[in-house]
């Protein structure tokens, strides 16, 4: 049975890893389109630079590194490890914004004044 | 053939078949058989905030179930415990997907209508200058095919264009240059136009 166990691990590390790292390889070199990630559209059809958007990046990327190092540290507890304090509201909040500031310029006229 | 070695070879044999598996599909991510070009693209063709979000918190996740299943000892097993966060995280992010589909269909701007382009984009005109234009599709799934493109221009004074987009420029041009000169229209597509001056 042991001799399944270190195959399953291996055949996990090799899948996991692979799709880790060939999605990470083609954001990073645009393969995987990320045009007009920081913009938003309004009304008309039009793009905007969006600073919601980039509060959004910031606050996902921020959380998913601290879960990420908190994993790593805790990886023989046994236990997932909780996210860190405040995150939930944070998140809550920033992806609010990000909703709020889409709506209002994809809704509302969205000229630029 | 004791139960224990039937376990085994049938354990094996699944772990033959997962593993094919998942090393198949990464071999046809890898030479673009699966096309992840538009894994976070919205309908019309922009990047999607809230999908890169999610994508990044599944993997997150996804990631940490793995560190902590293979760090448990003596066997891999799973979490003992499994914070009520996560979960609510998840919801988070998939809600405000949700949302932000519901945001965008809301408006035709965030809807990519299928529609025709003409190339060449930009030429320079010269008197009795004979070009031939050319239309494609866009905002359609791959391989879709090329409709009836019905071609017009403005004005006769702006030239003459035949059914196969062969476009022949009027000698002398008329003063002021040409604007908005070729039409192509297809039914079901929004039709395009190009100036030429």
């Amino acid at each position: 049975m042991s001799l399944l166990l270190w195959i399953a691990k291996w055949e996990v590390i090799i899948f996991v890893g692979g799709l880790t790292a060939i999605t990470a390889f083609q954001l990073l070199t645009g393969r995987i389109n990320t045009h007009y990630l920081l913009y938003g559209t309004r009304r008309d059809g039009s793009r905007y630079f969006s600073p919601e958007r980039v509060q959004l990046l910031g606050a996902t990327i921020a959380i998913a590194l601290q879960y990420l190092l908190n994993a790593a540290h805790c990886a023989d507890s046994g236990n997932m490890p909780s996210l860190p304090t405040g995150s939930l509201e944070i998140l809550g909040l920033s992806n609010a914004v990000y909703l709020g500031g889409k709506g209002w310029m994809m809704l509302t006229s969205g000229k630029d004044n | 053939m004791t139960l224990e070695t039937l376990e085994f070879l049938f354990g094996l044999v699944l772990l033959i078949f997962a593993g094919g598996l998942g090393f198949l599909i990464l071999i046809k991510i890898i030479d673009k058989t699966i096309n992840l070009s538009r894994l976070i693209s919205e309908p019309n063709g922009d990047a999607s905030m809230s999908r890169f979000q999610f994508l990044i918190f599944t993997f997150v996740i996804a990631l940490s179930l793995f560190i902590i299943v293979l760090g448990q000892k003596p066997t891999p097993d799973f979490p003992k415990t499994f914070p009520p966060e996560i979960l609510i995280l998840l919801g988070i992010s998939a809600g405000s997907y949700v949302v932000s589909k519901g945001i965008q269909f809301s408006s035709s701007a965030g809807i990519a209508q299928p529609a025709l382009t003409i190339a060449p984009v930009h030429l320079p005109l010269v008197a009795g200058q004979v070009v031939n234009f050319t239309a494609s599709v866009v905002n359609v799934p791959a391989g879709t095919p090329l409709p009836q493109v019905t071609w017009s221009v403005e004005a006769p004074a702006q030239g003459t264009i035949t059914t196969a987009g062969v476009y022949t420029a009027p000698n002398p041009l008329p003063g002021g240059g040409l604007r908005d000169v070729v039409h192509a229209d297809a039914s079901g597509f929004e039709g395009a136009k190009i100036a030429l001056s």
